[in-house]
């Protein structure tokens, strides 16, 4: 499938309403058009189909490709337009973003650290590293969503922001996890194009790139934070604090011994990586991240006193919150799912929560079953 | 001058999803000049807030909420293309008085964030939240939730939330539209603010997210100080 890599250049504006106008006349479960279809389900188990071929491809591709381009993003009735540029050399990534819309903000990623620069500010790190740009979830080390999930297949071909592309659907098997169409650069498998999609087939959110450069050789200086002082060392050439990412979130207060969730629809794992963002004095919430490789959830128990506590679910595109409330020795506990996942998830999860009570008589127990905390 | 009128309209075309495809290689043949970007970007916004109208008109977000509840898919199409049209786009520029029982047009809010960060979000969320009472455990009433200052207009749905169902089973029936728009006041909503920009960052590093992380973040705006 290797194809000899040519820079190409081009700028569109694609009519993407009518693409939407055609996809939503799909069946989603249907996705899978006659020419690939067929073989695809009749592949063996372990043999790596051409969709999932893509998709590893993919995940390869936007990582080592270097490439400039601007994407439209949007979620709800929110759109917005966003530069990128990304950077692959000497084995590490550098990537640029700056917000087009709006108030300037820019996000520079260079290797695992990520800085955002807003205007007339200070450059602030964030805490937790962020993988940034389209895709990025899918790295060379996890690059397929798992089969017993999702159905993957190649879904026809299209054409994006001036490229002739491959459609990929990973379709959610169950109800638990939302749906995906993306457009792969036929050349690199960069994603070019990507629709979020509920059981229903209604899109809930969408990346598009409308003009994108593949190849370029980005020179240093087009990797400048348009925002940075003259002059001023740039971010990264300084060491990296050690403070911040190695505080152990202090307010947990033992709240992580005392929930369980007691359902989690299949395939979600409990992502070993450790939330540790400092929390305000006197604040004690704990949360856990869950994933299935490709959709994620965050789960937030918060003990509010005797405030009052919302109940109930908001959404913004592929994004839900729902919230609950459970009363421990006349505490307010706020629960709370938080994920690009489907109502019904992000419910069952928060509902089956269990929480226990306080037991102060006990602290030592909780103090040692935190590792890492001095 | 003309082709730039040209482009404009075939622009504007292609946001409401009637541009041809001659149109649209006529488009795209060209460089998009700064002008012609900036126009496309009105357009967008005009387009975004028609959209919103819409949802408006239609009850849209409720409707799937509930369906989603019912674990059904929902029994009617959105809004066809005659209705949106009959938004006027004069109705952009005034604001909007909720009446009970409309969909509430998801709006920005700006927070300052928990713990000193440095950023605050503006997540501009379709908000369906009710408030308990501490007191009892249960909802509120609608006429004591209007106690609550008025931060962002959020539908209440008193049946459907409040009567949980037992997990994995689908809830009674929800279709009946909600009985009223309160508020969550501003510590709620910078609570939810805060989850969701939590969420986006650990959704990113735990190799959850197929799609944008970063996007995702876009609401980010500058707050008052910054971290150093």
């Amino acid at each position: 499938m290797t194809v000899p890599f040519t820079p190409a250049r081009c700028r569109a504006l694609t009519g993407f309403w009518l693409l939407l106008g055609v996809l939503s006349t799909l069946c989603l479960p249907s996705l899978g058009i006659a020419e690939t279809s067929a073989s695809q389900e009749e592949t063996p188990v372990l043999q790596e189909t051409e969709a999932e071929s893509w998709l590893r491809k993919m995940a390869e591709a936007r990582r080592t490709q270097s490439y400039e381009g601007i994407f439209v993003y949007g979620r709800g009735d929110e759109v917005s337009s966003i530069q990128i540029q990304h950077r692959y050399k000497d084995g590490s990534e550098q990537e640029r973003l700056l917000h087009l819309d709006g108030e300037k903000r820019e996000i520079m990623r260079e290797g695992n650290r990520v800085f955002c620069v807003l205007p007339g500010k200070e450059v602030m790190e964030l805490e937790q590293s962020l993988p940034s740009g389209p895709f990025s979830g899918l790295d060379a080390d996890h690059p397929l969503p798992s089969r017993d999930q999702y159905h993957m297949t190649l879904a026809g071909v299209g054409r994006v922001a001036g490229f002739d592309a491959v459609k990929v659907a990973v379709t959610a098997r169950d109800e638990y996890r939302h749906s995906y169409l993306l457009w792969l650069d036929r050349r690199t498998a960069l994603p070019l194009k990507s629709l979020v999609l509920d059981k229903q087939g209604e899109v809930l959110e969408r990346m598009q790139y409308t003009s994108l450069e593949v190849g370029k050789a980005i020179a240093d200086s087009d990797l400048k934070l348009e925002n940075w002082p003259r002059g001023k060392p740039l971010p990264y050439s300084e060491a990296r604090p050690a403070a911040a990412a190695e505080v152990e979130e202090e307010a947990q207060d033992g709240l992580r011994q005392r929930w369980k969730l007691q359902w989690l629809p299949e395939g979600f794992k409990k992502s070993p990586y450790q939330i540790k963002r400092v929390a305000a004095d006197g604040v004690k919430v704990d949360t856990a991240v869950y994933s299935d490789g490709l959709s994620a959830f965050s789960v937030f128990v918060e003990d509010l006193g005797s405030e009052p506590v919302p109940h109930g679910v908001s959404q913004l595109g592929a994004t839900i919150a729902y919230s609950r409330m459970e009363v421990i020795d006349g505490s307010n506990y706020m629960i709370t799912v938080v994920g690009e996942v489907p109502l019904v998830t992000a419910r069952q999860v928060a509902d089956s929560i269990q929480l226990q009570a306080e037991s102060p008589r006990q602290p030592s127990v909780d103090a040692g079953a935190e590792p890492g905390n001095p | 001058m003309n082709d730039d009128l040209k482009a404009r309209e075939t622009l504007s075309a292609v946001l409401d999803d009637e541009a041809n495809e001659l149109e649209l290689a006529r488009l795209l043949k060209q460089p998009l000049a700064p002008e012609l970007l900036a126009a496309m970007r009105r357009y967008q916004s005009v387009r975004t807030v028609l959209a919103g109208q819409r949802q408006v008109a239609t009850f849209d977000i409720s409707a799937r909420v509930a369906a989603a509840l019912q674990n059904e898919p929902l029994p009617a199409p959105r809004t066809s293309a005659a209705e949106a049209d009959q938004a006027p786009p004069a109705s952009v520029a005034q604001p909007k008085q909720p009446r009970p029982g409309e969909q509430v047009t998801p709006r920005k809010a700006r927070w300052q964030l928990l713990g000193g960060a440095a950023v605050a979000a503006s997540v501009a969320f379709a908000v369906m939240f009710s408030a308990h009472t501490p007191q009892t455990g249960s909802m509120e009433a609608p006429a004591q939730l209007a106690q609550v200052p008025a931060v962002a207009p959020v539908q209440i749905y008193p049946e459907q939330l409040q009567s949980r169902a037992p997990t994995g089973q689908p809830m009674a029936s929800l279709a009946s539209a909600p009985v009223a728009e309160r508020s969550m006041d501003e510590e709620q909503l910078r609570r939810l603010n805060e989850y969701l920009i939590r969420h986006a960052e650990h959704a990113a590093r735990s190799n959850g997210q197929a799609v944008v992380p970063f996007a995702r973040m876009a609401g980010f705006e500058a707050s008052q100080h910054s971290q150093r």
